[in-house]
């Protein structure tokens, strides 16, 4: 069984101990006001039909449970203690209890579960098989995709969550303080898994695994003012790991699936007659420090802040550097404009990974074809972010402000492996608020974007037909369909280079017991550079919301919102026999 | 998709509270029909056994769902620092077209009852 690393359990008890610490140090004296509530009570939880899907997160026990939860606050001055916590089933139980000992010192521990119910994919829609007629449409020829009968389908896992945060302000040094966090999540319960065998016969299983997943985060930091300038620093360390056995199947033994042959097919699958561990958890870990400054200079207010992360897959050893910062300036030109500078910079970095295959159809007659591979990825890439934003406020009830801005991100090695490909995107936005008094407030932003080199699948999207512009292999009369890939071609997305947009927003008080609330986004999105198609994309979502107060007994209220997302694409139809 | 949500709360006397909500979500997606070329002669001579009517392959993505939520909650308090509760809360979804898991419509209802005891 795999655990966390002590360091990760080391710091989430140490966190956790100085939180009850800090909540016990409050029950040394005595409190000069408190509170409590108790609730003792049942529930009676009943279903129809199919319940699973309605009751995803809430399904409960069907009947009726015992239920009671409590809550107690006490407080004097700057210290407080709050207490609370529920039961309502096995699976449904939360305490939460915070606690302030003096202005110096805080501290907070939290228990939470709840129970996920998910449903299973019967898989009823995997029964296709060649015809061998094409007029009556007789099948039975070799091509198929089968499944064994779904016999398990109740799948579902408990969530343990538990959370501790500490803070402390160093006496004597008001601007100085310390904080420190842990939060765990604990999965126990079954998923459903899907093994797809080799296109031999495309022969799908269903099978129940056990669930037993764990995440790990401490986190830890202090902030400091120093005169005119306030820095912090932040550290956040987080771990994955899965204690469950890691699922294996039995693949299928490779062979004709009509008449039973074997032929060479055994050479041309990475599995046949043989148990596999599939869909396996990697074990992952990664590691953030982030460092912030912020300072005045006259009027004008300057935020920085930098981050450098980690992550690592120690399953299989693959990592993910990342670098970048911020920085924000804020300058009032006069007493009624202001300028916003904006910049950012990032570098990401992730790690190729060797994939090694075995020969294909080794020692066959034209066979002994190396598929091993490379994965460089798009994650690759360095990012440069910037905008200058400029507002005018002439009166109290009238803003406007105009923006322009400049992203750019270079992918190492995309399309292709040093390519460098770059995504550029030139933005602007204006906006106007208008506040003539407290009962009404309109705002409206529109914005645009000029998105050059978005990214598109490279040159693989289509497959042209037939084989006339295969090669043959040297010792090999046959064509075989990994030869089909120099087939390939085209490219489509569905990244617009156009993207043009709007907010409006309407609040309307007439009364002190009438509120209304209109708002509308809408957003068009096109693409005219792609050679098969003029893609767009619309996007409308408008609110309305009133609430009503006619007297102090009554409270009514409502809302309604519409999304319409509305897109074209390309249909690509996949056909048997290539 | 689309949401409509309300709700009210109304202090009946000095001893009883009660509260109704309510919310209707509907979503739906879809395509429209696909429109695909005429196979090449090329392609239907070399594989005669194959069936190239696409005309309802469309339909295999439609979703549509309808869901509401109910509640109606009541407390009466005995006294200031003693109070029954009284709680139904139902849901119900209606799936018009099923997908993988199976046309997954059904409902569930909770009926809450208690006692509310403070200081």
């Amino acid at each position: 069984m795999k655990t966390p690393s002590r360091v990760m359990l080391l710091g989430a008890g140490f966190v956790t101990c100085l939180a009850i610490l800090t909540i016990s140090a409050w029950a040394q004296q005595p409190v000069r006001s408190s509170s409590w509530t108790l609730w003792v009570g049942t529930h009676y939880t009943g279903f129809e039909d199919f319940y699973k899907k309605v009751g995803e997160f809430n399904r409960g026990e069907e009947g009726a449970m015992p239920e009671v939860s409590f809550a107690y606050r006490g407080y004097d001055g700057p210290r407080s203690l709050d207490f609370s916590g529920q039961f309502y089933d096995p699976d449904r139980m939360s305490v939460n209890v915070s606690g302030r000992a003096s202005d110096v010192l805080a501290g907070k521990v939290s228990y939470q579960s709840f129970f996920r119910q998910q449903s299973a994919d019967l898989m009823d829609n995997l029964s296709a098989r060649e015809a061998v007629n094409r007029n009556d449409l007789q099948t039975g020829g070799g091509k198929m995709v089968t499944h064994d009968p779904v016999s398990e389908t109740d799948f579902g896992y408990t969530r343990h969550r538990v959370d501790s945060d500490f803070e402390v302000k160093v006496p004597g040094s008001a601007g100085v303080r310390f904080h420190a966090s842990y939060r765990g999540t604990f999965d126990k319960g079954d998923e459903q898994k899907i093994v797809s065998m080799h296109c031999s016969s495309c022969h799908q299983v269903s099978m129940s695994i056990p669930v037993d997943r764990q995440t790990h985060n401490v986190g830890g930091g202090v902030a400091a003012d120093f005169g005119p300038v306030s820095v912090s620093y932040n550290l956040a360390y987080r771990t994955f790991v899965s204690n469950a056995a890691t699922a294996t199947a039995f693949y299928d033994t490779a062979q004709n699936p009509v008449s039973g042959g074997a032929g060479d097919l055994k050479s041309r699958m990475n599995f046949s007659a043989e148990v596999v561990p599939f869909s396996e958890y990697a074990e992952t870990q990664a590691l953030t420090h982030t460092l912030t400054a912020s300072t005045a200079v006259g009027k004008t207010k300057i935020f920085g802040s930098f981050t450098s992360a980690t992550a690592d897959n120690t399953t299989y050893d693959i990592g993910y550097q990342s670098n970048g910062g911020t920085l924000k300036v804020i300058h009032p030109t006069s007493h009624k404009t202001k300028l916003i500078v904006q910049g950012a910079y990032r570098r990401n970095e992730s790690d190729s990974y060797f994939v090694d295959m075995p020969l294909w159809r080794a020692g066959q007659a034209g066979g002994d074809q190396n598929f091993d591979w490379t994965r460089y990825s798009n994650l690759s890439r360095t990012e440069l972010k910037g905008s200058g934003e400029f507002i005018y406020q002439p009166e109290r009830k009238y803003r406007f402000s105009v923006l322009a801005g400049y992203d750019a991100t270079t992918r190492d090695d995309y399309p292709y492996y040093g390519a460098d490909q770059e995504e550029t995107v030139l933005r602007g936005e204006l906006g106007f608020k208008y506040r003539p008094s407290l009962k009404f407030t309109g705002q409206a932003k529109l914005r645009l974007e000029s998105i050059d080199n978005p990214f598109s699948p490279y040159g693989q999207l289509y497959e042209s037909y037939g084989k006339t512009a295969l090669h043959k292999m040297p010792d090999n009369a046959n064509y075989y369909y990994f030869q089909r890939d120099s087939l390939r071609y085209g490219e489509f997305t569905n990244q617009p280079t156009t993207r043009f947009g709007g907010d409006l927003k309407l609040s309307l008080r007439p009364t002190s017991q009438l509120t209304l609330g209109a708002s509308l986004r809408a957003t068009l999105e096109k693409n005219s550079d792609l050679l098969n198609l003029e893609y767009e994309r619309t996007i409308l979502q408008p609110t309305l919301s009133a609430s009503l107060t006619p007297s102090s007994a009554w409270t009514l209220y409502a809302d309604y919102s519409y999304l319409m997302d509305k897109s074209n694409g390309l249909a690509v139809v996949a056909m048997m026999d290539g | 998709m689309q949401a409509l949500h309300g709700g009210l709360t109304f202090h009946a006397t000095k001893a009883l509270d009660l509260s109704l909500g309510g919310s209707y979500t509907q979503s739906t997606a879809s395509f429209t029909a696909i429109e695909m070329p005429t196979p090449a002669d090329e392609v239907t001579d070399e594989i005669p056994a194959s069936d190239y009517d696409y005309s309802t392959i469309q339909n295999y993505s439609d979703l549509s769902y309808g869901y509401i939520t109910a509640s109606f909650g009541a407390i009466y308090a005995f006294s200031p620092r003693v109070a029954f509760t009284l709680n139904f809360d139902y849901y119900d979804l209606t799936d018009d077209e099923g997908y993988v898991y199976s046309v997954e419509s059904g409902s569930l209802y909770i009926v809450r009852t208690g006692f509310r005891i403070n200081n």
